[in-house]
This record gives C-alpha cells, sequence and structure tokens, in this order.
C-alpha cells in the first residue's frame, strides 16, 4: 500500500508534491541523471575487474564489403576495384596493429603511418588511401557511414585506385571487444590492371628514374581522413605533407588478383553473449525518456483539467526538449568511422 | 492549449533550435565530435530560451531557473552517454 502511495506521488500531481509529478520536480530530475552517469561510469569499471561481457557481436565479411563498396562505385559511374592480396594482408595488419596497441586513428601511437603496412606487405604504391570503422553490425551500415561522410565518400569513389583490400579484425579495444574494419585502397607503380586510362592530366609525372638498388617506398600518395576536405587534385598528402617523387620499381609479386569468391579471413560470427554497451546504454535511455515524457503529459493533463496554478517551467518546452532527445535516442546508431 | 497558442511567437524559436538540432545531429552521424557541440549547444539554446521567456513573462524564479536547468543536464547525460557508447 505504501509502495503504491509512493509511485503515486512519484508520477501524478498531488497536493503532498506541490501538484507536481515527484519525478518531475529538479532534484528528482538531478537524481536521476547522477544515476545514468553512475551507470555509465560501472561500463568503464568493470572491464578491468575481469569481467569481459561488453562487447559488440556482429559478422562482417571482408567479400560484402568490396561487393558494397564496387556496388557503391558502379552506382556512380566508375571502375570496380581488383581485391589485392598484399592490400588485404597489409589491412589485416593495420587492423591487428590498432588492437596489440590499443588505438583508434590512422596513425599508431607510435608514429607508425598507415602507408607502412603498405610497404611491409610488398605493395608499392602510386596511390594510396584508408577508410576505418569500428562496432559496425554488418557490412552494408559500415559502407553507408562511409557514403554519408564527404571525406570518406571521396576516397571510395576516387578514380585514381585500382585495387581495394579488406581487413576485418575482432578483438578488445579499450576494454570492450569490438570489430575494426580497416580498408585499404590502392593502385601499384606498375599499373598492370586494365583500366579506362587514367586523367594524365590530373597527375604530375614526371620521369622516372632507373630502379636503385635500394628502393625508396615513398610515393605520390593520399591520405585522407575524416577531417579532411576531399583529396586535391596536387599528388600531395593533407597531412603530414611530404615531398612526392615517383620512382619506377618493379611491383613485386604478380599481377593484381580478381576478386576472391571467399575471402580467406572471414571472420566467423559472435554468437549474442556480449552484453552491448551501445544497445544497453540505448535500451535504458530511451525507457527513461519515454517515462518522463508519459508522466508529463498525464501531469501536464490533470493539472490543466483540475486548472491549478503552478509556477514552473512551462510543460510544453520540456515535452518538446525530452521528445527530441528521444527522438535523437531512436537514430542513434553504432558504429564509429575514421 | 491557448496558451500555447497565445505565445506561439516564443515558442517558435524554440522549436526551430531543437529542429535544427535534431537535424545537425542526424545528419553529421559520421562526425562524432560535431554531434557532441550540437547536443551541447541544443541544450544551451532550451535553457537560455527557458530563461530568457520567463524573464518576458515576468516569473523567472529560482526553481523556474533549476528545473530547466535540470531537464537540460538530463537531456545531455541521455543523449551523450548514446554517443559515447556507439
Amino acid at each position: 500500500m505504501a509502495f503504491i502511495q509512493s509511485l503515486f506521488h512519484f508520477l501524478f500531481p498531488t497536493k503532498k508534491n506541490d501538484h507536481k509529478a515527484g519525478i518531475l520536480h529538479s532534484q528528482s530530475l538531478i537524481l536521476l541523471s547522477l544515476f545514468l552517469i553512475g551507470y555509465q561510469v560501472l561500463f568503464q569499471v568493470l572491464p578491468y575487474t575481469g569481467l569481459n561481457v561488453f562487447g559488440f557481436a556482429s559478422q562482417i565479411s571482408t567479400d560484402e564489403v568490396i561487393r558494397l563498396t564496387n556496388q557503391k562505385r558502379a552506382e556512380n559511374g566508375l571502375p570496380a576495384l581488383i581485391y589485392n592480396g598484399a592490400l588485404a594482408d597489409a589491412a589485416r595488419r593495420k587492423a591487428q596493429n590498432m588492437l596489440d596497441l590499443d588505438y583508434w586513428a590512422h596513425v599508431a601511437p607510435d608514429g607508425t603511418q598507415p602507408w607502412k603496412f603498405f610497404t611491409d606487405a610488398g605493395y608499392r604504391y602510386k596511390y594510396a588511401g584508408e577508410n576505418l570503422a569500428r562496432d559496425f553490425s554488418n557490412a552494408s551500415s559500415a559502407v553507408d557511414a562511409w557514403m554519408a561522410s564527404q571525406s570518406h565518400r571521396d576516397n571510395l569513389l576516387s578514380s585514381k585506385y585500382r585495387e581495394i583490400g579488406i581487413g576485418v579484425t575482432e578483438g578488445d579495444l579499450a576494454g570492450a571487444d569490438t570489430t575494426l574494419i580497416v580498408q585499404f585502397f590502392g593502385t601499384g607503380i606498375v599499373d598492370t590492371v586494365p583500366s579506362a586510362a587514367i586523367a594524365s592530366a590530373q597527375v604530375n609525372t614526371p620521369t622516372p628514374r632507373p630502379p636503385t638498388a635500394t628502393p625508396r617506398p615513398t610515393q605520390v600518395f593520399e591520405e585522407v581522413v575524416a577531417e579532411i576536405t576531399p583529396t586535391p587534385e596536387a599528388t600531395t598528402t593533407p597531412t603530414p605533407t611530404e615531398t612526392p617523387s615517383l620512382i619506377a620499381l618493379v611491383t613485386p609479386g604478380g599481377p593484381s588478383q580478381e576478386l576472391s569468391p571467399v575471402s580467406a579471413q572471414d571472420q566467423p560470427s559472435r554468437v549474442g553473449l556480449l552484453i552491448s554497451p551501445f544497445q544497453t546504454t540505448k535500451g535504458v535511455s530511451v525507457v527513461t525518456t519515454t517515462i518522463l515524457l508519459t508522466v508529463m503529459i498525464f501531469d501536464w493533463a490533470i493539472v490543466s483539467r483540475r486548472k491549478i496554478p503552478r509556477v514552473g517551467g512551462r510543460t510544453f518546452a520540456h515535452l518538446a526538449f525530452m521528445g527530441m532527445i528521444l527522438a535523437i535516442l531512436l537514430v542513434a546508431k553504432a558504429g564509429e568511422i575514421l | 492549449m491557448s496558451k500555447i497558442i497565445k505565445d506561439l511567437s516564443h515558442y517558435l524559436p524554440l522549436l526551430g533550435v531543437l529542429g535544427f538540432g535534431f537535424l545537425g545531429f542526424f545528419l553529421f552521424s559520421y562526425d562524432r565530435g560535431f554531434q557532441i557541440v550540437v547536443i551541447i549547444a541544443t541544450a544551451f539554446g532550451y535553457l537560455t530560451w527557458g530563461l530568457i521567456h520567463h524573464s518576458l513573462h515576468k516569473d523567472l524564479t529560482a526553481g523556474v531557473v533549476w528545473e530547466y536547468l535540470a531537464f537540460a543536464f538530463l537531456g545531455l547525460v541521455l543523449a551523450l552517454s548514446i554517443l559515447f557508447n556507439s
């Protein structure tokens, strides 16, 4: 009985709560906020206790990423990118490096540039590009996210690239299980892939020097990150800037491989034994906001009906604001690109 | 309802701020930093609206200020917690 009375006091305007539902009082709202903050702190602290239940289960196929990428290119009148094993190997190594060194960035904490993975895998590039994604549940949402970002879209739809390699790796990043997608684009120095003529007017092509005993790996390349505007015509990188030089080198290995029907590194699906911090937070937040909105509506209706004068904020304004928050919570999606 | 219609010229800017806030969050879904800024700016806009509106109506009290602050803070916590977990 006491419990029901308390619940009534919390959810409906009565004399005892100054004709305003208890949950709508400023103190209750602040307490609720602190509870939600504490809930988030728990997510951060729990992995350090050894309780490794947080993560993001997903199934992402490298072939599907390539297929969707080429689909977007076809829709924009561009030729398909050819799967390259060396690029794929480089992308896998980059993804693993991010997990090993626990970072989420184009450049590693030790200063390793993404292009080093290209050269380490034996890919001599004329053009190179990288897109990153994490915590997406499927390939389609990752590709859509890249397409929604101008700089990532420019990478995906660049006519300068001929080949592609995808690395998908699952592991622990900053205390939570995650799935990383590394998308490497490239055009080899010796472009053996038959394609439409490259617009040479857009490219600096100085006379190549004869091969040297110790070839310099640095070529003209592009680095596109989320914050940088689309690749300029000049063949210099936005950051960091490096003096471009074209050197004729024999591309090691054979010609680029055709798109493999089965990827050698398809990740097995993760059964949903993991608690997704995103889904849990979203669930709790949506329920909290919905309850608040419902209580506000009833509170407003009752006070209006009883014509109770009340000094306080405008319920309509609070409803509009919380309604916007609910809309944000509902459209929020997991996954981050870089 | 009649109060809302009477103060429509006050509520329309608020709806504009909230509408653009949501639109900004949705359109820049790939840019986490920008989304955070949009949410904070929208919450601040809502709070400012409340202060100005009640000041014009001459019923701005400490309780009213705390009420808008509490709602703005709660909204920020809800929205930012989802961003930091995505």
